[in-house]
């Protein structure tokens, strides 16, 4: 997974004044309420993007976040600091998230399988036209949306992959699938987004 | 090879690269090299992505609750109180100038509120020249260079990370501005451009929190 970005490294890594986040962790873990929400206040934002991101829908996402950091808070006595604490955090906000759906989905179904889109929602097999290419035409409102608009098999993929960085042998291990079904997933999901920016903007010619 | 083989194993390509033949198709068919370039920059733009949203109150006020119920907190030891920040403040880092910079990004961030309400409440689109004087992109990007300069002289080390921050924030304001103005009456669009904004006014709080000794 890649290190947190947009994130002044230093600066984060500093819970309050005087207060370095290790020192904050400590504290975490002989049960600070000021030091908890300290915490909370560095990562409220990256995790609970990483939960509206691969729901799709707010509630779920705060709800998703809130038993993210109530795990971790149970936890952090068994955190030893041989990752960073951010990517410890990360991959349990990602496996509450995973664990979510899985609920959501059939006993007898496998995530990976509950979460394959039908095939009316997956990517048009145009093999052989020719448009123009998408590059420059994109800007990040409409692809946060598109993203958002992605069936929800497709969404977690490339969430996990293009956005948060998780190769795909971890994304395997935490789907339960192969390796060569998160590339394959992943695929259907960039081309699936081609096609809804493609859609997109025609669109907004015809309109113009 | 067709169109039909090469697009089959492009899930593998576009992860560890093709072979010679593959490498040779992409070359002269303008189809699939279109819609390789089209996958990466995908990719790419998706990298540039930033966490953008907060959880509502009730998130942490649910927390906080449970944690108080599963025994899991005490009250705090020690004189020490602080808030809940993301950034130190070591040291004095800039001046009644950067309270200027500040505070102009701020009336940007209002000259946005403002042009919003003056849409919505027109029956015509507007024109971006309606945008305030008093907030013009051409100001926040004088802050933006004195912003860094101040870094450079006072935290070398870390003005790449400034300025990497604030090159990714700035293009969200562009683009989410540029889609307000195609499309003034998209509540989605304006929330995204204010949230951009903020994202920045977070920045400079950052910065200026090091004002403090």
């Amino acid at each position: 997974m890649r290190p947190e970005k947009g994130d002044l490294a230093q600066a984060r890594k500093q819970a309050g004044p005087g207060l370095s986040e290790a020192e904050a962790i400590d504290r975490a873990k002989q049960g600070d309420a000021e030091s908890f929400e300290a915490l909370y206040a560095l990562h409220k934002r990256r995790v609970y993007s990483l939960c509206l991101r691969m729901t799709g829908n707010t509630a779920e996402a705060e709800d998703l976040t809130q038993e993210a950091f109530l795990q971790l808070y149970r936890k952090i006595a068994t955190f030893r600091g041989e990752s960073a604490f951010s990517t410890w955090l990360h991959r349990l906000a990602v496996n509450v998230v995973l664990m979510h759906l899985r609920k959501k989905s059939l006993p007898e179904v496998s995530l990976e399988a509950s979460l394959e889109p039908q095939q009316e929602d997956g990517p048009k097999k145009d093999i052989g036209a020719r448009d123009n290419v998408l590059a420059g035409a994109i800007d990040r409102v409409n692809l946060t949306r598109a993203i958002a608009s992605l069936p929800r098999g497709y969404r977690v993929i490339f969430v996990l992959h293009d956005i948060e960085g998780y190769e795909h042998n971890e994304i395997a291990e935490m789907m339960g699938c192969s390796i060569g079904n998160s590339k394959s997933q992943l695929h259907k999901a960039r081309m699936k987004l081609r096609d809804i920016l493609r859609e997109r903007r025609i669109e907004k010619a015809a309109g113009q | 090879m067709n169109c039909a083989e090469f697009q089959k194993l492009l899930p593998e390509i576009m992860e560890s690269g093709g072979s010679a033949e593959e490498e040779a198709h992409l070359q002269s068919c303008a189809v699939c090299s279109d819609l390789v370039q089209d996958l990466r920059y995908i990719a790419e733009s998706a990298r540039l992505l930033l966490p953008m949203q907060d959880p509502s109150p009730r998130v942490w006020a649910g927390i906080r609750e449970a944690l108080e119920r599963e025994g899991l907190v005490r009250p705090p030891v020690g004189t020490a109180r602080f808030r809940p920040q993301t950034a130190a403040r070591p040291r004095r880092w800039l001046t009644g100038a950067s309270l200027l910079a500040a505070a102009a990004l701020l009336l940007f961030a209002i000259g946005v509120l403002w042009f919003w309400n003056y849409a919505a409440r027109e029956s015509q689109p507007v024109a971006t020249a309606s945008l305030p004087q008093a907030a013009s992109p051409a100001a926040v990007d004088d802050d933006d260079a004195r912003l860094l300069s101040a870094v450079e002289q006072r935290s070398p080390a870390l003005l790449a990370t400034y300025r990497e921050n604030l090159d990714t924030v700035n293009a969200y304001i562009r683009d989410a501005r540029h889609t307000v103005e195609q499309n003034p009456y998209d509540m989605g669009a304006r929330d995204h451009l204010l949230r951009a904004c903020n994202q920045k006014a977070l920045l400079y709080e950052m910065a200026l929190a090091r004002s403090e000794e």
